[in-house]
């Protein structure tokens, strides 16, 4: 069956649709488990309340106030960071920076969760 | 602010009221969660994905506009989300709702007395039919008949034909039956019987 070809319906696969469908329709929706929801909204809230202190493009100085380190420590792993130079200065995108934040934590998560399931097998070896 | 449609908040929302965006994230943050649920089988990535869904939507707040439905997309956002994630090979195995995590709720449970005497056996068998489907198919699946999107709906959040969209969820469903074919032709006698 190719994806332009029309559709034409036994009286038998009208009823086997009808009773899928109906089995469908009952489906519940899936409740974001707390701490889920918990997680996602203070990242949202980063996110909303960044927009209002910063604009689109930082300065080193602006993204260690952004990350809340010192000066220092973006200068130092400047070669990690997403960061562009014109005119002879360093510059950021902010959204290239939420992104890189991002994944940061989104590693930081799966790190934890290995940890924690090395954690459980030495406790159950033990 | 509830009463206002999705467009209207989003608006909203672009004009800096930001609580305009916490009725919209109030209104489908189950709808994406259950979606990309259901779609990758990792609970992990649903919440990675789901917070980057609602990111992306603060994100293009200010290129919004209104020419498709507010559902359609964010459920195009949710699912080129998904799309990546598979594309990047961090999907892990497939796993059913009830192997996967057993502490998943349902936000409504079933209501009449008599969906519940069959319910829980078919529900399970259903979920996991509905896991074992296509990524085409399931994607269509489940924002048609789950999520209550429309045919124009779901051809914008998934970047398809209409007449495609009818095609897969005849395809899905067809799929899902056969698979189905002892519980749902047990229902059918049931029914009859009554």
């Amino acid at each position: 069956m190719t994806d332009n070809e029309h559709v034409e319906l036994t009286a038998e696969e009208g009823w086997l649709e009808e009773k899928v469908g109906a089995t469908a329709r009952k489906l519940p929706l899936l409740a974001m488990p707390a701490r889920s929801e918990l997680r996602i909204r203070a990242a949202l809230d980063r996110e909303l309340t960044g927009n209002q202190d910063f604009g689109p493009v930082l300065t080193v100085e602006q993204l260690a106030r952004y990350l809340q380190v010192p000066t220092g420590d973006i200068h130092e792993q400047l070669a990690e960071l997403p960061a562009f130079e014109f005119a002879g200065e360093v510059r950021f995108l902010r959204a290239s920076i939420d992104e890189w934040i991002h994944e940061r934590e989104k590693r930081f998560r799966r790190q934890l969760l290995e940890t924690s399931v090395r954690t459980d097998r030495i406790l159950r070896l033990a | 602010m509830d009463e206002l449609t999705d467009g209207e908040l989003m608006v909203m929302f672009k004009h800096g009221r930001r609580e305009a965006f916490a009725v919209l994230f109030g209104r489908y943050r189950d709808h994406v969660w259950s979606y990309l649920r259901r779609l990758l089988g990792d609970a992990g990535a649903a919440e990675d994905l789901t917070q980057d869904t609602f990111l992306a939507v603060i994100r293009s707040r200010g290129t919004y506009e209104p020419r498709a439905p507010f559902a359609a997309w964010l459920f195009r956002i949710a699912t080129n989300a998904a799309r990546s994630h598979f594309r990047r090979g961090e999907r892990m195995t497939v796993h059913t709702l009830a192997e996967d995590d057993p502490k998943v709720e349902p936000v409504a449970a079933l209501e009449r007395p008599e969906d519940c005497a069959y319910g829980s056996e078919l529900s399970a068998a259903f979920e996991e039919a509905v896991s074992e489907l296509p990524g085409a198919l399931k994607e269509v699946f489940l924002l048609h008949q789950v999520h209550g999107l429309g045919d124009g709906e779901v051809a914008h959040a998934l970047d398809l034909a209409p007449a495609s969209v009818r095609v897969y969820l005849h395809r899905a469903r067809k799929a899902l039956y056969e698979r189905l074919r002892p519980l749902l032709g047990d229902l059918k006698e049931s029914r009859t019987d009554d």
